[in-house]
């Protein structure tokens, strides 16, 4: 290699510019100091929702130990349950309160990486054998003010803190040359505008984006449960190209600008405005457009619609219970738990509940459908805003993204509607609950997105950040190519 | 002294014309505000129509869920207080202005019975992350873009003057510095006045009608004035300062950058780790240990069995089935009050760190003013915690007038336990319509003190930062 | 080495050089003299490529000067050099050097430049900022023997000099004509002209109105010629 060449020289010169003007080091120093606070904010919520699924899940085996004892005792003939409700051989009850269990997302290696939609849809539901909606909705308690200021994560950071950076450093690539009066110096010499843009750019480049990389690895790695593994690697891995993806298009922006001539103040104050305009205006045009084009679902009338279906199923409720013991009344288990009153109302209450829940299901589902028509909309359009694709891809690399988390809750549902199965069909049948039978409750097991719907989903984004830093690389250059260009760029036309 | 003053004034005029001559000529700057107030009347207009439309829906979901209460059929009184009803927050009229945490709250509550729920359907839940970035509404251009166009337009102020020497020639003339200032700062209000007059008619066109939105619309106006003015004498003030413009626009926007996007989160994480609040299952699995002391429907529990002996001994009878009034009721009632106790401490600890959090966020508002208003302008609008909280306190007193009710019937008029008794419309009417009140406008004011007081320093500070930095200013 | 054929540059109608016929030959001072306006930046501009002809060509050793290889044989000294001022002078003299002939020369050799052109030993391992003007223009000149520029490009190069140092310079492109360069040099000092031109062209309104060489003409001649030429024949 030729290190002579124009543009490695003009890099090495770069570089040392930098690091004689201490940019190098004040930039060192700014994103190891944004990236150290961002990942321990960020590691903090992730240990805040494992410690709250770490609750839930003692919560769940203290009340299934209790009942295990008290089934035991009640075998033993030392028990003997006040009401059907505290029956531990009840299934009725186990499923729908007393074993109740929590359904968890577990965290990724790359968890502190950003908070993501992790904040709005908690990382456990409690699935009990009751109607959908009773669970599949819970939301986590939190200060709503903090919701909506958002955190200061590793994410914030990149996406909205590194652009800046880059256009504090980038604003005046050939302008300040022009205006320091050594361009025309260097347009004497047989070295083109392209390879010193380019060198300029790469120069800023190396030092911010591969600092921000190595100082967000580092951190994260610093935080995380488990670094070495391959999990965090991966992750990490395509968090450091997003970076660096995102990164080029803001610097090709910067090129682009100083390509175009002009004072250094004015790009300011362009770029500035590029930046407002895809950090705000964009997203909240974006986000207003698909709100009005396909409503959100209207939860306020789902509440209604739901009560309808409860009531009506509660209206049918004798003629359910009828069509169960016709089809069904022959059947008498070997340990029937129930008897007289409770077996009726134990019954009325399942046949209406499963009744109910078909009809709760289908409006849960539409709703979901119209929820998703929205999302589906805004992910094209968030193509229109770097800054909305690089959040979305970092959430979904930390595992905080809307598509793990609908993978999580689909697979959520499912298990509920396997833990429903298995405790009503018991309970129509009146079949009591042995203490071998507790070994033997459902459990769910967590299935990770697989790796390549991720990995297909940043490629996706990458794309969506590269393609146009490569448009706006190449107008760049074809600018700087224009016989024109050095006049303009050395004499700015008086306004 | 009379002629003095008019002097001064006439001053200040020809400053503040001949900055709105220059500013009504920069062809730019017309087009960027055109397309801002388009942009925001649209949006305006847009949020509007949505809030009108989300506000429409609540009130028909209100009112479908009360007559479904009314039509709930006879049944077993603690069943119906079982079944309950839903308490919808209303959609407050000023909540196009300024959404608020609206999104990150949810829109309904489940008043049912032995339990205080926590608030259900986040809208934000519902929308994609693009929510995350913001909503087009007046409050944001209010709070971020207002003050980034007072700096870009008012950056080159005095420093511009000076790098064109035209500020030797002003000075040589004998212009004194303040009525400068002064003549510089209201060309910049006058923008400012060109930008959100439009909006504030606007909105008050919109919200005609709604009760005090008028007044609470004044009381926005005049927060958004301090929080704005302070940044038009920042700006001149640094302009006057700064050795070259350049600088002075660097200054500000760091400024702008800190106070409007990044301590707001930082100091967020901050108040989080300095006063954590519980996690949902922190927070249930603590309320559940405190209702272990309570019985519930456990007639085992030891609670259950003193309290019985103790109703015995007050009617002198030895069996619950002598007792002149249902048992049963009565035990539900004394449960709901253990209830009541417990829920009113462990929401009330909640809401307290949330208010602690609120306000560690907003100790910095009289130097970085962006958390400061952000909480008055919620605050006026009615969609702030603090407004959700006094919500929730009324939702929940109107779920204790249901199981009161509820309880106090099953007490009086059902004998002996029996099974099968039931209740009809009859008592299902007595329970009125969910009716909130609102907070006064008084009540919002005493919350946005410590805030109000804040943007006033930072107002005070500002302009005596300005008159310190053009009395140093230099040609 | 530098030829200007029927070099014309106008902006909108205004011309700013009306087809200039111009050849300064190799060991050749070929001063331009004229008044603010008449043209002398923009031909040096036009040499330089930095703006384009409207019409005509600008050659540098037989080459168009639009071509990048034209730039090999360039060198262009400006009235005030200007040159990254946190670096110091070897290091502003290492940074273009290497720019123009693609290799790195050794330090002592880049410190013996400077000192060549005069600049004292001790400048030069020192940040630009502390320099004189005349300092800067020594380290122009430095970058001009460094690459071996064939031509010179002087605009103005001792407005602004003490005596002294622009005595100091004058010696230095004698030094760098005897050697073969071709130098372009405009500026407004008769004397300077006089002293180390071969040849003086007056320009007005962007025409080249005479041309002559300065063996025959004494400092009083060439003030005359040029009052009465810029003048439009007006007495002074």
């Amino acid at each position: 290699m030729n290190l002579n060449a124009p543009f490695l020289v003009c890099l090495g010169h770069e570089l040392r510019l930098l690091r004689i003007e201490s940019l190098s080091a004040l930039i060192g120093f700014v994103l190891a100091a944004a990236f150290a606070y961002a990942a321990w904010n960020g590691t903090g919520w992730a240990q805040r929702q494992q410690e709250a699924v770490a609750t839930a899940q003692t919560a769940h085996e203290t009340r299934v130990h209790d009942k295990l004892a008290q089934l035991n005792a009640m075998e033993a003939g030392t028990y003997h349950p006040p009401s059907a409700f505290l029956n531990p051989a009840n299934p009725l009850w186990i499923g729908l309160r007393h074993a109740s269990t929590p359904a968890a997302l577990p965290a990724t290696a790359l968890q502190a990486a950003a908070v993501g939609q992790s904040d709005l849809f908690p990382p456990y539901l409690n699935v009990s054998a009751d109607t959908r909606d009773t669970w599949s909705l819970q939301e986590d308690v939190e200060n709503p003010t903090n919701l909506l200021a958002g955190a200061f994560d590793p994410t914030f950071v990149a996406v909205v803190l590194l652009p800046l950076i880059l256009i504090a450093l980038s604003y005046d690539l050939l302008p300040s040359e022009r205006e320091r009066g050594t361009l025309a110096l260097l347009l004497t010499q047989p070295v083109s505008l392209t390879t010193l843009l380019a060198a300029k750019v790469t120069a800023r480049a190396v030092v911010v984006l591969g600092g921000a990389s190595l100082f967000g690895a580092l951190s994260l790695a610093l935080v995380s449960s488990n670094p070495l593994s391959t999990d965090f690697l991966l992750r990490i891995g395509l968090w450091t190209a997003l970076v660096w993806a995102y990164g080029l298009f803001w610097l090709a922006l910067c090129a682009t600008v100083s390509s175009r001539g002009g004072s250094s103040a004015a790009g300011a104050l362009t770029l500035c405005g590029l930046w407002l305009l895809f950090q705000l205006i964009i997203p909240t045009l974006a986000s207003s457009l698909a709100q009005a084009a396909l409503p959100a679902p209207s939860r306020s009338a789902m509440v209604s619609e739901i009560r309808a279906a409860q009531d009506q199923a509660r209206q049918r409720g004798d003629a359910s219970l009828a069509r169960y013991l016709r089809e069904h009344g022959e059947e008498r288990p070997d340990t029937p738990v129930l008897h007289g009153h409770d077996l009726d109302d134990a019954r009325r209450r399942i046949v209406i509940l499963l009744d109910s829940n078909t009809e709760v299901e289908r409006i849960l589902d539409e709703q979901e459908r119209r929820r998703q028509a929205q999302l589906s909309l805004i992910s094209w359009l968030r193509f229109l805003s770097p800054p909305v694709l690089m959040h979305d891809g970092l959430s979904e690399v930390a595992g905080t993204g809307e598509i793990r988390l609908r993978h999580f809750h689909a697979q959520a549902e499912h298990f509920g509607a396997r833990w429903r199965e298995h405790f009503l069909t018991r309970a129509l049948r009146n079949e009591a609950l042995s203490s071998a039978d507790y070994a033997r409750f459902p459990a769910f097991d967590y299935q990770e997105l697989p790796t390549t719907r991720l990995i297909g989903e940043i490629t996706l984004i990458l794309s969506g950040l590269i393609m146009p830093a490569a448009l706006l690389g190449l107008l760049a250059r074809r600018r700087l190519k224009k016989p024109v260009a050095h006049e303009q760029l050395l004499f700015v036309p008086h306004t | 002294m009379e002629g003095a003053n008019r002097g001064a004034i006439s001053d200040i005029l020809v400053i503040a014309r001949k900055e709105g001559l220059e500013l009504s000529r920069d062809r730019r700057l017309r087009w960027l505000l055109a397309c801002l107030l388009a942009l925001i009347l649209g949006a305006l207009v847009q949020g509007w129509q949505t809030s009108e439309a989300e506000s429409r829906e609540r009130i028909s979901a209100q009112h479908a869920n009360y007559q479904q209460w009314l039509e709930q059929g006879a049944r077993n009184p603690h069943s119906a207080a079982h079944y309950g009803v839903h308490a919808f927050k209303p959609v407050n009229p000023l909540a196009f202005i300024d959404p608020g945490v609206g999104a990150f709250v949810g829109i309904s509550v489940w008043l049912e019975a032995h339990k205080q729920n926590e608030f259900q359907f986040r809208p934000a839940r519902d929308r994609s992350s693009l929510y995350r970035f913001g909503e087009l509404t007046p409050a944001l251009l209010l709070q971020t873009l207002a003050p980034l166009l007072l700096i870009l337009v008012g950056f080159a102020g005095f420093a511009a003057e000076r790098e064109n020497g035209t500020l030797r020639q002003l000075l040589s003339l004998g212009v004194s510095r303040k009525r400068l200032l002064a003549g510089k700062a209201l060309a910049l209000v006058g923008l400012l006045g060109a930008m959100v007059v439009p909006i504030a008619v606007a909105a008050a066109l919109l919200s005609i009608g709604a009760e005090d939105a008028l007044r609470r619309l004044l009381a926005l106006a005049g927060a958004y004035f301090l929080y704005l003015g302070g940044f038009v004498f920042l700006t001149l003030g640094v302009s006057a300062l700064a050795r070259s413009a350049r600088q002075a626009l660097l200054v500000l926007l760091a400024f702008w950058l800190l106070s409007c996007f990044v301590l707001p989160r930082a100091t967020t994480d901050l108040a989080r780790h300095l006063t954590p609040a519980p996690s949902g299952a922190a927070f249930i699995q603590a309320l559940t240990d405190a209702r272990r002391a309570t019985f519930g429907h456990d007639e085992s529990h030891p609670a259950f069995i003193a309290f019985r002996e103790k109703v015995l001994r007050n009617y002198k009878v030895s069996r619950t089935a002598d007792l002149p009034v249902d048992f049963r009721g009565l035990a539900l009632r004394e449960d709901d009050h253990a209830g009541y106790r417990i829920h009113d401490e462990h929401f009330g600890r909640l809401w307290a760190i949330y208010n602690t959090q609120d306000s560690l966020r907003q100790i910095f508002g009289w130097l970085f003013p962006g958390s400061s208003i952000q909480a008055v302008s919620a605050g006026f609008a009615g969609t702030d915690t603090q407004n959700h909280v006094h919500f929730a306190r009324a939702a929940e007193a109107h779920r204790r007038v249901i199981q009161e009710t509820m309880s106090e019937n099953l007490i009086q008029h059902r004998r002996h336990d029996d099974p099968d008794y039931s209740a009809d419309r009859w008592l299902w009417a007595r329970i009125p319509p969910f009716v909130y009140t609102p907070p006064t406008l008084g009540e919002r004011l005493t919350w946005q003190t410590g805030n109000l007081g804040r943007l006033g320093l930072w107002l005070g500070g500002c302009f005596t930062f300005s008159l310190w930095a053009v009395h140093r200013l230099r040609p | 080495m530098l030829e200007a054929r029927s070099l014309t540059k106008l902006y909108g109608t205004h011309k700013a050089l009306d087809h200039l016929e111009l050849i300064v030959k190799e060991g050749e001072v070929f001063c331009l003299l004229g008044a603010n306006g008449a043209g002398k930046t923009t031909t040096i501009n036009l040499f330089l490529d930095f703006i384009q002809p409207s019409s005509g060509q600008a050659m540098v050793g037989g080459k168009n000067a639009r071509e990048p290889e034209s730039k090999h044989l360039l060198a262009y000294i400006p009235e005030t050099v200007m040159l990254y001022s946190s670096l110091t002078g070897i290091e502003n003299l290492n940074y273009f050097s290497r720019l123009a002939i693609g290799r790195e020369h050794r330090k002592e050799d880049l410190s013996s430049l400077l000192i060549r052109a005069g600049l004292p030993a001790e400048a030069a391992t020192k940040p630009v900022s502390s320099y004189s003007k005349g300092m800067r223009q020594k380290v122009g000149i430095a970058i001009a023997m460094a690459k071996g520029a064939r031509a010179l490009l002087l605009d103005e190069p001792t407005s602004g000099l003490d005596p002294q140092a622009a005595n100091e310079f004058a010696t230095l492109m004698e030094a760098q004509r005897a050697l073969g360069a071709a130098v372009l040099m405009t500026t407004h000092d008769l004397f300077l002209a006089k002293q180390v031109g071969t040849r003086v062209g007056i320009m007005r309104q962007g025409r080249l109105l005479s041309c002559f060489a300065t063996a025959g003409v004494d400092h009083v001649e060439l003030e005359r010629m040029y009052l009465n030429t810029i003048g439009g024949g007006m007495k002074p």
